[in-house]
């Protein structure tokens, strides 16, 4: 091997590129199949993703829809100085980080917890519905949901309301409390999307080897004992995963939710970086401003996964890459 | 009761498409200029030398359209983009079109896209650059006109328009025709014009059954109202023996609806966005007078009284509002009274006897009695391209929409088949529209015809009344006599010509952060969480650091070359 790699070094260049080009047309032959089989993908990549990119620089330019993308002209950094000079900068940042970090702080656990106790479920019908009962609203769309949310919480017509009628209660106008609106925002996240989550927990659950549990059994652990002591440990890689992908999110809160559940009132705690976006940069036609305001939050999501990555490796030494 | 819960999702699922089209009324009315444009004014300049090469140029010697008669001589193509019928396509060969075509002599090649998508691909296409562009089309929202006309994409009009006498005779009655002229000095559209604008105009509506049970008049002054409304609360107006689950008045999930009831203040919220000028020409942002200082501490009471909706900013769209009203909940609202047959007929199929709406005369408020109008007008026009070769009988053909025959046939479809002229110059449609065998309404029917689509044209107020058939004659008549008795008070909203290049970069960015923190206030002010009275004084100081005065000083421009033509 050693006195191969001299040899290939001595040759000329042309030569040498010769001879890879020879054994990558090789390789080429060998693995056809593969390549075949990873083709689409790579393709999906070019075109939905890489490509798309470029048109990432109007965030650096004066977009004008008739000059075009390349045509337009160059202004640097300005639209991200308007947007950190904005008025309201600081609010819709505070509240896009509020509502990101209590979705995961009340929403991480929720999936881990529903996947442990559906994994001990043992009667294989009923463990099967109640897992399509819990991803089902996942299905539903978010406009959708939030008209039901709208409706529930009616102070007039809600059937939440008309529980706390029952019992004696005064009715809430949930939706123009804006010290409710967090709590309706994050908890109809949680609602919709634990089922889906837990999916990921179960798969990597049901890889657990039953030697473990029996072995733990022998020993003596009770129930509880066993998920903390088996089942938790053995999919904390799955769990680190997430968690670190979930980081990767942090700036970003989708707006059709919120706009479909925010209102003047509740603005204060309502508004976020993807609505305050929706309504400069889409409505008002401001491509280039709304690219930039993107562009600042990939950027910060990139460096939070990559913190949250290099910390995890070493703190536990799991870790995406 | 689970077909009614299906529906209400239903109506739900498309609150963000309304809530879509609220946020771009909030921000604003105006035409909208992108603020993107070319960098010299100068370029109007070479707009003229430009298409002066072209073949198309407006032959100074020879007026444009004048000598342009139809039927053509010698058949001339030409090609309109378009955004498509939504109940058939123009593609198909329409009748009205078919028509449009024999009479004129010239063969047109449609180029459409389904409505909703039109914007989009047409200003990619225009974006893309080079190919040919259709002869004629709808400028797609967001693409300027100056900028457009700068580039010598699109051709100025005016010389030709100045000699089309159709045109001429339909601009005469729209004073805002005014604001299509560009600060270059050129026309470079021509828009659909709209006569029904002043026939029922969106006004307050209300329950005359409930007014009738309770004995009570229709009211014509603001404390009027408060005087029905606090009935409507508190003495089981809808008559089911629970006097609770009334709603005096209800609005349909955005702040600005409930500024409808500023035109009693004298305020121009609602259509004109608070901008407006006062007596003495100089545009003021009403928003910030002390006029909206008392109206906000009247809406404030009238919220705190349970008269108005505690589910006004949360009910999502007007549809919503719509549902309420048709079970039987809500005493008045606000909107157009072409809605009135439609929720009778919910109301009574919910089991309500008796349903009876009425629009209502503007109330006379502490300040004016009025109501603001807008919609004579469409934002965007056609516009004729560089690409075309005939841009004279571009011209001649809009000129012919706007003639007699032209209105006929957009309005009313084909004489005979659609409708049929009476001898006292009314029009009444024939059953085939009335009571289509294929269960269409109206207006459907009429589209598939090719009706209204197009290409741009003046719609008749007579086509509104003729469609006013399906009410029942009683309700035919309130309308129109509402109508006559609201026109005193009627007040165009403001348009303003569209901004330059240089006007609306210097205030890029301002208007949706201003808009935010409005409806943001108004919707605190009027609920009480912020207190009028203490947080007046720097509610106005921050809309000024928000940058009002660099918008009025644009608005002010607009508007002084706006009075500034003759």
């Amino acid at each position: 091997m050693k006195g191969n790699v001299r040899k290939t070094e001595k040759q000329p260049l042309g030569k040498r590129m010769a001879a890879g080009g020879k054994r990558f047309l090789k390789n080429v032959k060998r693995d056809k199949a593969l390549l075949l089989i990873i083709l689409p993908v790579v393709v999906h990549y070019l075109v939905f993703v890489y490509y798309p990119m470029y048109g990432n620089i109007i965030a650096f330019k004066k977009y004008s829809p008739v000059k075009g993308i390349m045509g337009s002209d160059w202004v640097g950094f300005r639209y991200f100085i308007q947007f950190f000079n904005s008025p309201y900068f600081t609010r819709v940042l505070k509240n896009t980080l509020l509502i990101s970090v209590f979705s995961i702080l009340w929403g991480f656990p929720i999936p881990i917890l529903f996947a442990l106790m559906t994994n001990d479920l043992k009667h294989g019908a009923y463990k099967r519905i109640v897992q399509a009962v819990s991803y089902i609203p996942y299905f539903i769309s978010t406009v959708i949901i939030c008209g039901m949310l709208v409706n529930f919480l009616s102070p007039s017509s809600g059937i939440i309301n008309s529980v706390i009628k029952a019992f004696g209660g005064e009715p809430i106008n949930f939706l123009m409390e804006p010290k409710w609106f967090r709590t309706v925002f994050i908890a109809s996240g949680i609602w919709q999307g634990f089922g889906w989550s837990a999916i990921v927990y179960l798969a990597a659950l049901t890889g657990v080897s039953q030697e473990l549990y029996e072995a733990a059994r022998v020993d003596g652990a009770s129930k509880i004992q066993q998920v903390i002591h088996v089942s938790i440990p053995c999919i904390l890689p799955t769990i680190i995963v997430t968690f670190i992908m979930q980081i990767g999110t942090l700036m970003s809160v989708g707006y059709e939710k919120i706009i479909l559940l925010y209102n003047p009132v509740t603005l204060d705690v309502a508004d976020v970086i993807s609505s305050y976006t929706y309504r400069t940069g889409l409505v008002e036609g401001n491509y280039s401003f709304g690219s930039a305001v993107g562009l600042f939050n990939s950027a910060i999501n990139l460096v939070l996964v990559i913190f949250a990555n290099k910390l995890s490796r070493k703190v536990s030494e799991v870790s995406l890459w | 009761m689970k077909r009614n819960s299906w529906k209400k999702i239903v109506a739900t699922a498309s609150a963000l498409a309304l809530i879509m089209g609220c946020l771009t009324g909030c921000g604003g009315e105006e035409p909208k200029e992108s603020s993107v444009q070319p960098s010299e004014q100068t370029s109007s300049q070479e707009t003229s030398e430009s298409t002066g090469s072209d073949s198309s140029a407006p032959s100074e010697e020879e007026p444009a359209s004048a000598g342009i008669t139809f039927p053509l001589a010698e058949q001339v193509e030409l090609t309109i983009a378009t955004p498509d019928g939504n109940v058939a396509s123009l593609a198909d060969n329409l009748p009205v079109w078919e028509e449009i075509q024999k009479r004129t002599n010239i063969k047109i090649n449609w180029d459409v896209t389904a409505s909703k998508q039109y914007v989009d691909v047409m200003k990619l296409r225009v974006g893309a650059g080079g190919g040919k562009l259709p002869d004629i089309m709808f400028l797609p929202n967001g693409l300027s006109l100056a900028e457009l006309g700068g580039q010598g994409t699109i051709l100025p009009l005016e010389e030709y328009i100045a000699n089309s006498e159709n045109i001429q005779k339909a601009y005469e009655q729209f004073p805002n025709v005014k604001a299509l002229t560009s600060a270059d000095g050129h026309i470079y559209s021509v828009n659909t014009l709209n006569e029904s604008a002043y026939f029922a105009p969106y006004s307050f509506i209300i329950r005359k059954d409930w007014l009738d049970r309770l004995n009570l008049e229709v009211p014509e002054t603001i404390d009027d109202w408060m005087t029905v409304l606090r009935a409507f609360r508190d003495q089981d107006a809808n008559g089911n023996g629970d006097a609770g689950d009334e709603v005096p008045f209800s609005a349909g999930g955005h702040a600005w609806y409930t500024t409808y009831w500023a035109n009693a203040w004298g305020l121009h919220l609602f259509q004109s966005d608070g901008w407006y000028p006062d007596e003495n020409g100089q545009m003021q942002y009403e928003f910030i007078s002390d006029e909206a200082k008392e109206f906000y501490t009247w809406l404030n009471a009238f919220y705190e009284e349970k008269l108005l909706d505690e589910e006004f900013l949360t009910l999502g769209d007007e549809n919503k509002l719509y549902e309420k009203v048709s079970r039987d909940e809500v005493g008045a609202f606000t909107a157009y009274p072409s809605r009135i047959a439609t929720l009778e007929a919910a109301l009574e199929a919910n089991g309500v006897e008796g349903a009876e709406l009425i629009p209502v005369v503007p109330p006379k408020g502490p300040y004016a009695q009025m109501t603001e109008v807008v919609g004579d007008m469409t934002v965007n026009g056609y516009v004729v391209t560089s690409s075309c070769e005939h841009p004279d009988v571009a011209v001649a053909l809009m000129d012919y929409m706007m003639s007699e025959e032209g209105k006929e046939l957009m309005n009313f479809g084909i004489e005979g088949d659609t409708y049929v002229k009476e001898n006292d110059g009314t029009y009444s449609f024939t059953e085939k529209v009335t009571a289509n065998p294929d269960g269409l309404s109206a207006s459907e029917v009429l589209s598939s015809y090719g009706c209204q689509l197009g290409l741009c044209y003046l719609k008749s107020d007579k086509r509104e009344q003729a469609m006013l058939y399906s009410y029942p004659e009683e309700l035919q008549q309130k309308i129109i006599d509402v109508t006559d008795a609201t026109r005193p008070y009627m007040v165009a909203g403001m348009t303003l010509p569209p901004a330059t290049e240089e006007e609306s970069e210097s205030i890029s960015g301002l208007s949706g952060d201003l808009a935010t923190y409005i409806w943001e206030m108004t919707g605190k002010f009027t609920v009480g969480t912020a207190d009028i009275e203490a947080e007046w004084d720097s509610y106005v100081e921050y809309v000024k650091t928000l940058g009002v005065e660099k918008i009025l000083a644009v608005k002010q421009a607009q508007y002084d070359r706006l009075t500034s033509q003759q």
